[in-house]
């Protein structure tokens, strides 16, 4: 068998799961995120011959989706649905239940993932899921660490605003980032 | 930074974990399409950042319904680095092998033996070194060169944009170079690092390359389009266009044809402001009148386009010549014809002509003539591994087609533009 497809083959098997997850957190969206890891591969598939240290090969490939996911949005009708306010809000009930209010805490903040622009929750997932350095989220994005930090702080800032006053203020979310 | 906000972005990340199961056939559809899309971009020769081979074909970016549409793998959406171009000479008769996955190498294969190709200039692959081939001279590129393509008649001869080996993550190839190979067999470098397209006015005395950021640069940083005399090179102008995605599509007698695929607009070079032409999401140059256009209108939502030939002087759009989705058209050289996917039109009247290679293609073909069109077919076995290419030449008035053997080959050089 070609050492492209036995190689890749193992890859996909291996890693698929771990890199849709990642795929998901990008997108925000199951079908979004199934059409990007599916793109990113094949991405992969064609630079196959180039990719010198196979050690790298996953670490590449999550550059690829990144890349990838920042140059979709930049069509128009991709920005458009995820330029959709997609903050459902989830009704909460008097009675508070610490494990109910963590629920819907992540929902909202879930929620107003949504609401972010693609670089800076590509940065926030990198660097809060992936827990890259910003020097290494850097090299994903092929930008300034400088850019990250600031893409990072307004990423911050722009869930905190929006995060409702109910939840600022149980999570002591108000503090202004350093 | 807030920890209780971080604290709870991570949680919220992880806990979404559980929300994803396994993607079905994911192996399969990625290496199924993985080898259709090389075989295009090796039929295609396209460069280290996808960039198009020949220069008088256009496609028209396909957005599918929202959310759901696969970008198309191919270069045309894509900046990722491409294999280095295969060398295989062309053997017809070879039979396919891989009849179950490539219909278009067992049509080929079956195709009956016509005369040989023989292009002045054009680019080969001889051993590991690129060469142009022209009348006067073969001239070695640089030995780093692994393709070489957009071959560019000028007033100081010969214009060649070549790529580099380079593995770049994904990002631009610091590495593409534009060459101008000169009468007398010398080659002078006029540019170094990635672009979006190149143009040599109508006069053939001046080149447009639009620059494209490079490595490094912010997500978004605008392209650059810059003017030189392609005698004087060193003296330059510049224009920054309005968007990162733009293009440089052609030269025409209103100035250059820039497009980002959602808009499409003229800038004299000089000139302060640009002229959007409305409507129309991506055009070409016709061959040989760089005063006409054929253009692609729709919206900019709806993958399906229609081609219409246009005026830029006075802005006249002509009748409707073909309407589809994804529309992908080249133009003969003499520019009575266009072949858009395996349909011929006549650009005059907007008849329809035969359908080429069974509607299996040419995908990307090559004029040969005004009447006939070259299509390398190149296809890999069951195993990835590449198959001989075979060249298909088509005559557009009867739609016949026959294999096009490549003289002299000795089993190492191969075409792979001109």
């Amino acid at each position: 068998m070609d050492e492209r497809v036995r190689d890749l083959s193992a890859f996909i098997d291996a890693r698929s799961c771990s890199l849709l997850r990642f795929a998901y957190l990008l997108t925000g969206d199951h079908g979004l995120a199934e059409d990007l890891l599916q793109s990113s591969l094949i991405k992969v598939y064609l630079t196959w011959g180039r990719i010198r240290d196979r050690a790298a090969l996953e670490a590449y490939t999550r550059t690829v989706m990144t890349r990838t996911q920042l140059s979709w949005w930049r069509r128009p009708a991709r920005r458009e649905l995820l330029g959709v306010e997609l903050t459902e809000r989830v009704v909460r009930d008097h009675h508070h239940d610490p494990e109910r209010d963590q629920v819907v805490e992540r929902d909202e903040l879930w929620a107003l993932l949504a609401t972010l622009g693609p670089r800076q929750r590509a940065v926030l997932v990198l660097r809060f899921y992936e827990d890259l350095s910003e020097a290494e989220i850097a090299r994903v994005l092929g930008c300034s660490a400088g850019t990250v930090k600031s893409q990072l702080s307004r990423g911050l800032a722009r869930l905190r605003e929006r995060m409702p006053a109910e939840t600022r203020t149980r999570n002591t979310l108000m503090e202004e980032p350093r | 930074m807030s920890d209780e906000l971080t604290r709870l972005l991570t949680e919220t990340l992880r806990s979404r974990e559980t929300d994803i199961g396994p993607m079905p056939d994911l192996t399969a559809n990625v290496l199924r399409k993985g080898r259709a899309a090389r075989n295009r971009r090796l039929a295609l020769g396209w460069g280290a950042t996808g960039v198009a081979a020949s220069a008088a074909v256009v496609a028209v970016a396909l957005l599918g319904p929202v959310g759901r549409q696969l970008p198309n793998p191919g270069p045309a959406n894509s900046r990722m680095p491409s294999p280095t171009v295969t060398s295989t000479a062309t053997s017809p008769s070879t039979p396919a092998q891989n009849a179950d996955e490539d219909p278009l190498m067992t049509y080929a294969g079956k195709l009956p033996m016509g005369p040989p190709i023989d292009l002045i200039p054009r680019a080969e692959k001889r051993g590991t070194k690129i060469v142009v081939v022209t009348a006067d001279h073969v001239v070695t590129l640089p030995a780093d060169t692994v393709m070489a393509y957009d071959l560019t008649p000028s007033a100081e001869g010969l214009l060649v944009t070549t790529h580099a080996y380079g593995f770049t993550g994904g990002g631009p190839d610091p590495d593409q170079a534009l060459y101008l190979i000169h009468p007398d067999g010398s080659l002078t470098r006029l540019h170094k690092g990635p672009s979006e397209g190149l143009a040599v006015d109508p006069t053939g005395k001046r080149f447009a390359i639009a620059e494209s950021a490079g490595i490094g640069a912010q997500m978004g940083t605008p392209v650059r389009i810059t003017v030189a005399s392609l005698s004087t090179p060193g003296k330059s102008i510049s224009h920054t266009a309005p968007t990162a995605a733009a293009s440089l599509l052609g030269w025409t007698t209103q100035g250059l044809l820039i497009s980002d695929t959602s808009r499409t607009w003229l800038w004299e070079p000089g000139a302060s402001s640009e002229t959007e032409i409305l409507g129309v999401g991506y055009a070409s140059v016709m061959p040989k009148d760089p005063g006409r256009l054929l253009v692609a209108t729709g919206k900019a939502d709806n993958p399906t386009k229609c081609l219409h030939p246009y005026t830029v002087r006075d802005g006249k759009m002509g009748p409707e010549l073909t309407c589809g989705p994804g529309l992908v058209w080249t133009v003969s050289p003499d520019g009575r014809h266009v072949v858009v996917g395996s349909r011929v039109v006549d650009v005059a009247t907007g008849s329809v002509g035969p359908e080429l290679m069974n509607g299996l293609g040419p995908s990307f073909p090559h004029w040969e003539d005004s009447t006939h069109v070259l299509s390398p077919v190149r296809g890999s076995d069951p195993q990835g591994q590449p198959l001989p290419a075979i060249w298909v030449r088509c005559d557009v008035t009867s739609g016949a087609c026959e294999q096009a053997p490549i003289p002299g080959s000795n089993g190492t050089s191969a075409v792979i533009d001109w």
